[in-house]
C-alpha cells in the first residue's frame, strides 16, 4: 500500500510539474489559463496527500476556481477589439532547466539541515475555544493576521470598484439549461458553505472554504444572468462587503476593553463562530466583487 | 523519499515561476506566472522538514492563497484597464 500511494504522489507531482511547465510556456493565453485552473486542481490533491485538507478545500475553491474564472473575465476583456495582441511568449527551455537545478541543490541541503521545532499548537488547543487546529491559529492564536487577512480582501475590492466601471459585457443569452442548473446548484452551494462554516470548529473547513463557496454561486449567477441577489446593484452588498472586518474588528476592541486584544472569552467557540459566519459572508460578496469589477453590480457607476 | 519530492516540486515551481514573470512579456502570462510561483512557495512551507501536519504552517499558507487571490484580482483589472486606455496589455 505505501508503495502504491508513493507512486501516486510520484505521479501527481510529475503531472503538477508538467503542466506548469506547459502553462507557462504554451503560446496561447487561454491555455495558459485553462492549464492553471487544471494545475490549482492538481495542487488541491497536492494538499491532500500532505494531510492539509484545509489547504485542499481552500486551492479548489480559491485558488483553482475563484482565481481561474478571474483570469478567463480578464482575458475576455483582453480580448476585445482594439486592444493589441499578446506579445510573444519566450522560450521556456532554460527556465526549466535552472529551476531543476536549483530544486535538486536545495532538496538536498534542506533534507540534511535540522527540522523546524513544531509551535505547540496541540497542546493549548484546549483554550481557543475549538476543536480543529487550524482554526484554532487563525482565529485564537493569531487571529491579528486573520484581521488583516480580512482587511486585504475588503481592500482588493475597493480597488476594484476604484479601478472604474468595466465596458458592458457582451451580452450573453443563457439558456433554460444554465437557468435550470443554476437552480440546482445554487443552493446547494449555499447550504455546503454554511456546512463548511460549522465544521470549521472541530475539523478542515471555515470562514474562507465557505466563502469561497459563496462566491462560487455569485459568479455562476453573474454568469448567467439569473435574477437574483447578486446580478444587480443592491444596496446590500456594500454593507456585506464591509461587515466582516467591522465586527472582526468590533470583536477585538471589544477584547481590548475586558482583557488582552484578541483573547476571547469564555465561551470563545461561539465569539470565533459569529466572526466566522459574518467574515464568510464578506469573503463571499468581495471575491464576486473581483470577479465582477466596478460593473455590472453597481450598474456602472464603478 | 516523498518527502524529497515534495521539496523538490515546491522550489523548482517557486523558481520557474519566479523566472517566467520576469521573461514574459505578457501581463497575464505574467499573473498566471507569479501565482505559480506563489503556489511553489505554499508547497515548500507544508512540504519543509518537521512541517508535517504543523496548523501554523497551514494555517499561514490558508492565508497566502487567500492573499494571492486578492491581489490576483487586483492586477488583472489594473491590467485590462491599462490595455483599454491603450497601453500594452
Amino acid at each position: 500500500m505505501a508503495t502504491l500511494m508513493s507512486a501516486f504522489d510520484l505521479l501527481l507531482l510529475v503531472a503538477l510539474l508538467a503542466v506548469a511547465v506547459a502553462a507557462l510556456a504554451g503560446r496561447r493565453r487561454f491555455r495558459a489559463v485553462v492549464l492553471f485552473v487544471v494545475f490549482g486542481l492538481l495542487l488541491a490533491l497536492t494538499w491532500v496527500r500532505l494531510g492539509a485538507v484545509d489547504l485542499a478545500l481552500a486551492e479548489a475553491g480559491i485558488g483553482a476556481g475563484v482565481t481561474g474564472a478571474l483570469l478567463m473575465a480578464a482575458l475576455d476583456r483582453l480580448r476585445r477589439p482594439g486592444i493589441a495582441p499578446p506579445p510573444q511568449p519566450p522560450r521556456m527551455v532554460v527556465p526549466v532547466v535552472v529551476a531543476a537545478a536549483v530544486a535538486a541543490v536545495g532538496t538536498w541541503a534542506l533534507l540534511g539541515g535540522e527540522a523546524a521545532p513544531r509551535p505547540p499548537v496541540d497542546r493549548h488547543l484546549g483554550a481557543s475555544g475549538v476543536d480543529h487546529p487550524v482554526t484554532a491559529v487563525l482565529l485564537a492564536f493569531r487571529a491579528w493576521d486573520t484581521l488583516l487577512e480580512v482587511a486585504v480582501l475588503l481592500a482588493a475590492g475597493v480597488a476594484v470598484r476604484a479601478a472604474g466601471a468595466v465596458a458592458q459585457p457582451p451580452a450573453t443569452e443563457a439558456g433554460p439549461l444554465q437557468h435550470g442548473l443554476l437552480r440546482l446548484v445554487a443552493p446547494v452551494l449555499v447550504v455546503l458553505a454554511v456546512y463548511l462554516l460549522w465544521r470549521g470548529s472541530h475539523a478542515p473547513g471555515g470562514a474562507f472554504q465557505a466563502g469561497a463557496l459563496l462566491a462560487a454561486a455569485g459568479i455562476l449567477i453573474q454568469l448567467t444572468h439569473f435574477p437574483g441577489p447578486l446580478d444587480r446593484p443592491a444596496p446590500w452588498q456594500r454593507p456585506a462587503e464591509v461587515a466582516g472586518l467591522a465586527v472582526f474588528a468590533a470583536a477585538a476592541l471589544a477584547t481590548l476593553a475586558l482583557s488582552t486584544p484578541l483573547a476571547w472569552p469564555a465561551p470563545a467557540g461561539l465569539w470565533i463562530l459569529a466572526i466566522e459566519a459574518v467574515a464568510a459572508l464578506s469573503i463571499g460578496v468581495l471575491l464576486a466583487r473581483l470577479f465582477a469589477g466596478g460593473h455590472p453590480l453597481d450598474g456602472g457607476r464603478g | 523519499m516523498t518527502e524529497a519530492v515534495f521539496l523538490f516540486a515546491g522550489i523548482f515551481l517557486a523558481v520557474l515561476g519566479g523566472l517566467a514573470a520576469f521573461l514574459h512579456r505578457d501581463g497575464l502570462r505574467r499573473i498566471v506566472a507569479l501565482n505559480i510561483a506563489g503556489s511553489g512557495v505554499f508547497l515548500l512551507l507544508v512540504a519543509a522538514p518537521g512541517a508535517a501536519g504543523d496548523a501554523v504552517a497551514h494555517a499561514l499558507v490558508l492565508t497566502g492563497i487567500v492573499v494571492a487571490v486578492a491581489v490576483t484580482g487586483v492586477a488583472l483589472v489594473l491590467l485590462a484597464r491599462l490595455a483599454e486606455l491603450g497601453g500594452r496589455g
